[in-house]
C-alpha cells in the first residue's frame, strides 16, 4: 500500500524537528531514507507510528485510503502500519508467544475466533525462516536478547503481522553481515505484492540486500534530495557534506 | 477446656487494646481511620459458628473428579469443615489430612506457642482466641506427594458470619515433599453493607530435608477485612516456598514469619498484591536466620491504583549463631497513576559477621517506552497497561508450577481486568 506524507511538521513541544516533509512511497515499492545523524530520520519514524511524545503541528499522513494523521498508535498498527524499532525495548514478564499471539489477533480482528493452532504453526515456520530458535517463544520479549536477536524479533513480528506498510528504523545498525542478510531476507519476503516499505539507514550496506526503488536524503528536517538507487553510491563515495550544502 | 493456645490468646485479647499508630507495625494501617467506629468490636463479639459443623463423621465426601487434580481436598466454611476428600493414592502415602477442633490441636502446633506469641498484638490473639479449629495436614517422613493438597475456605456472607478465623497447619516430615494451595473466597451472597472480618493463619513446619510449597490465594470481597499471620519453620536443609496473592479485600494486614532454624535451610517468600481505589494493603515479612548457612529470599510486588495505598514492611534478622547467612529482600511497586501510594520499608538487623544480606525497593510508574512498544503492535493503551502490570507482578509467580501457577495467573488476570475498571471509574 502506498504511504503519502504531505508537508509534515512535527517535533518535541519546544523544538520543531521535521520542518515540512513531503514524501510518497507508491504501493509495492521500497524506498530508502538516508541522512546524517540528527537529521530527523528516527523522529519521522516515531511520528509516523504515532508516538505520543512527539507533537505534529502540520501536514497529513495517509496509508492507502486510510488517513493516519489523527489515529493513535494502536489504531495505526491495526490499520496495517508497522515500525521496526531502532532500539526495541525489553519487556520482562511478557513472553514472545503470548505477546505475538495477542498482537496478531488484534491485527487480524479475530478476537474470540482466533485459530491458536494455526497461529503456532505459522509462528514456528516464520521462526525457522528467520533462523530463530523455537525456545524464544517462551522467553520474555527482548529480555536479555543480543542486539541481533532483537532486530530479528522485529522482523519476525513484521512477518507475523503482515503489515501494509513498514518503516524500518536503522534495523541494520549494529548487525553483523549474517544477521543483516537474515533481516533483509525477511523484508524481501514481503515484497512483491502491495507491501510498501521505507528503510531508514545510515549506511549503504543493507541496501545491497534490500534494493530500494528510490532513495531520499534528509538533512535538518527536510528532504533535500530524492532519486534513484545511484544516490547511495554517491553518498558512500562523497559523504554527506555535499547534500548538506544543498540544503543551504 | 480449650488448649493452651486458645486460653492464652483469650487472656492476651482481653489485656491488649486494638493496635494503634503507636505500634510501629500498625503505624501505617491506622484501624481507627480506616474502619468505621466499632467494626472490629462488633466482629469480635459476633457469635462463633455452630459447633455441630465440626463433627467430621458427617462430612460429605467430595467428588471423585478431584482425584485428577489433587491428592487431598478440604473444604471449609467460616473455618469449619464442610468436606474432606483424600484420594486412594494419598492414603497409600500415609498422608493425614483432617480437621481438628481447637480443643485437640496436635502437639506440633502447640509447640509453636513461643513463636506465635513472641510479639503479640490483639489481632493475632483474636485469631487464636476464636479459631474453632484447623485444617491439619501431616506428611509422613519421606513421602513425596506429586499432586497438590487443596484447601478451600469460603466465608458465607449470609449476614450471620461477621467473623471467621480459619487456620491451616502443615507438618512436613523429614525428607517429604508436598504442596498445599489454600484458597480463600467469599460466597456470592450480598453483604448488605456489613464488613466481615477474616482473621486467618497458616503454621507450617518443615522437618530436615523436606520440601514444602504453600500457596495462599486471597480473593475475598472488596467489603471484607482480611488479617493474616503465618509462621513457617524450616529445619536442617529443609526448603519452604511460600506464595501469597492478595487480589481481594479492602483492608489487608498480613505478617509472615520465616524461621530458619536449621543449618542449610532455605525459605523463599513471594507475594503480589493489588491496591485499588480505597483499598489498603499492608504486607509484612520476617526472615529470621537462627542457624548457619541458611538461605532466604523475599520478593514482593504490588500494583497500586489511584486512591489505593500499599505498605510493605520486611525485616531480615540474622541472629548471632547464623554465620554464612545468605538473605535477600526485594519489594517493587508499580504506581498506576497520580494519587497511588506505596510505602516500602525493608530493614536489616544483623548480629553476626560473615553474612551476605541485601535489600532493595523501588516504586515507579509504567515505562513509557514499553507502553508505546505494545501500542505500536496494536495493543490499546488500557490493554498495554494491563499487560505490563501483569508482566511486572507475574515475576513473583516464578517458583510456582502446574496447578498453582495456573490458578494464580488466572486470578491475577481477572483481578487486573477488574482493576482497570476501578482505575477508569
Amino acid at each position: 500500500m502506498n504511504l503519502k506524507i504531505t508537508n509534515l511538521k512535527a517535533g518535541l513541544p519546544d523544538k520543531e524537528i521535521l520542518k515540512g516533509i513531503s514524501l510518497e512511497v507508491p504501493s509495492g515499492e521500497v524506498h530508502a531514507l538516508m541522512g546524517p545523524n540528527g537529521s530527523g530520520k528516527s523522529t519521522l519514524a516515531n511520528v509516523l507510528a504515532g508516538h505520543p511524545q512527539y507533537e505534529m503541528t502540520a501536514g497529513t499522513i495517509a496509508m492507502g485510503n486510510v488517513d493516519l494523521t489523527e489515529l493513535e498508535a494502536h489504531e495505526r498498527a491495526r490499520a496495517g502500519f508497522f515500525l521496526a524499532f531502532q532500539y526495541p525495548v525489553e519487556v520482562p514478564g511478557i513472553t514472545v508467544g503470548k505477546f505475538l499471539k495477542r498482537a496478531v489477533e488484534l491485527r487480524r480482528g479475530e478476537e474470540g475466533k482466533f485459530n491458536v493452532s494455526g497461529y503456532i504453526t505459522e509462528l514456528r515456520s516464520a521462526m525457522d525462516f528467520m533462523g530463530m530458535d523455537q525456545g524464544f517463544i517462551n522467553r520474555y520479549l527482548n529480555e536479555g536478547f543480543s542486539g541481533g536477536e532483537k532486530k530479528r524479533m522485529e522482523i519476525l513480528q513484521m512477518l507475523m503481522l503482515n503489515p501494509n506498510f513498514a518503516v524500518l528504523d536503522e534495523t541494520d545498525s549494529g548487525l553483523d553481515i549474517d544477521a543483516l542478510r537474515i533481516v533483509a531476507k525477511g523484508v524481501n519476503k514481503l515484497r512483491g505484492g502491495k507491501f510498501g516499505s521505507l528503510v531508514i539507514t545510515h549506511y549503504q550496506r543493507i541496501l545491497d540486500y534490500v534494493k530500494p526503488d528510490k532513495v531520499h536524503v534528509m538533512v535538518e528536517g527536510h528532504i533535500v534530495l530524492s532519486g534513484g538507487p545511484d544516490i547511495v553510491n554517491e553518498l558512500e563515495a562523497r559523504g554527506y557534506d555535499w547534500v548538506k550544502e544543498m540544503k543551504k | 477446656m480449650k488448649n493452651n493456645l486458645s486460653a492464652k490468646a483469650a487472656k492476651l485479647f482481653d489485656s491488649l487494646p486494638w493496635p494503634g499508630p503507636d505500634n510501629e507495625a500498625w503505624r501505617r494501617t491506622h484501624l481507627e481511620r480506616l474502619l468505621p467506629k466499632g467494626t472490629l468490636d462488633a466482629a469480635a463479639a459476633s457469635p462463633p459458628p455452630g459447633t455441630s459443623l465440626i463433627d467430621a463423621s458427617k462430612l460429605s465426601p467430595a467428588g471423585a473428579q478431584d482425584a485428577e487434580t489433587c491428592f487431598v481436598r478440604i473444604i471449609t466454611s467460616a473455618g469449619c469443615p464442610q468436606s474432606i476428600y483424600v484420594s486412594e493414592e494419598a492414603r497409600a502415602t500415609g498422608v493425614k489430612a483432617f480437621w481438628e477442633s481447637a480443643e485437640n490441636f496436635p502437639a506440633g502446633l502447640e509447640a509453636l506457642e513461643n513463636h506465635l506469641f513472641h510479639n503479640p498484638d490483639r489481632v493475632q490473639a483474636w485469631h487464636w482466641r476464636n479459631t474453632p479449629g484447623a485444617a491439619i495436614v501431616q506428611i509422613p517422613k519421606g513421602a513425596c506427594l506429586n499432586k497438590p493438597i487443596l484447601i478451600e475456605e469460603t466465608l458465607s456472607a449470609d449476614g450471620k458470619n461477621l467473623f471467621s478465623a480459619p487456620h491451616v497447619h502443615i507438618e512436613a516430615g523429614g525428607g517429604s515433599e508436598a504442596e498445599i494451595i489454600w484458597s480463600l473466597h467469599a460466597s456470592e451472597a450480598s453483604l448488605q453493607g456489613q464488613r466481615p472480618v477474616v482473621n486467618a493463619g497458616i503454621t507450617g513446619t518443615a522437618e530436615a530435608n523436606s520440601k514444602l510449597r504453600v500457596t495462599l490465594r486471597q480473593k475475598l470481597k472488596g467489603e471484607m477485612i482480611f488479617f493474616l499471620n503465618n509462621l513457617f519453620q524450616a529445619e536442617r536443609d529443609a526448603l519452604v516456598l511460600f506464595m501469597e496473592s492478595h487480589t481481594g479485600s479492602s483492608l489487608v494486614k498480613t505478617h509472615t514469619s520465616a524461621i530458619l532454624d536449621g543449618e542449610g535451610s532455605e525459605i523463599r517468600l513471594n507475594g503480589l498484591y493489588l491496591a485499588g481505589k480505597d483499598q489498603h494493603i499492608d504486607i509484612g515479612t520476617l526472615q529470621d536466620h537462627r542457624a548457619p548457612r541458611a538461605v532466604s529470599d523475599a520478593l514482593y510486588k504490588g500494583a497500586v491504583y489511584p486512591g489505593g495505598w500499599s505498605v510493605y514492611q520486611g525485616l531480615i534478622q540474622v541472629q548471632h549463631d547464623a554465620a554464612k547467612t545468605d538473605a535477600y529482600l526485594t519489594n517493587n511497586n508499580l504506581l498506576l497513576g497520580d494519587g497511588a501510594r506505596a510505602d516500602s520499608l525493608p530493614q536489616l538487623n544483623i548480629l553476626t559477621d560473615d553474612v551476605k544480606c541485601s535489600h532493595g525497593s523501588t516504586s515507579g510508574k509504567l515505562d513509557s517506552a514499553q507502553l508505546f512498544y505494545l501500542q505500536s503492535r496494536g495493543f490499546p493503551p488500557v490493554e498495554a497497561e494491563r499487560a505490563l502490570t501483569e508482566g511486572f507482578l507475574a515475576e513473583t509467580l516464578k517458583n510456582l508450577r502446574g496447578h498453582a501457577a495456573e490458578l494464580l495467573h488466572t486470578d491475577l488476570e481477572l483481578a487486573l481486568k477488574a482493576g482497570t475498571v476501578w482505575a477508569d471509574g
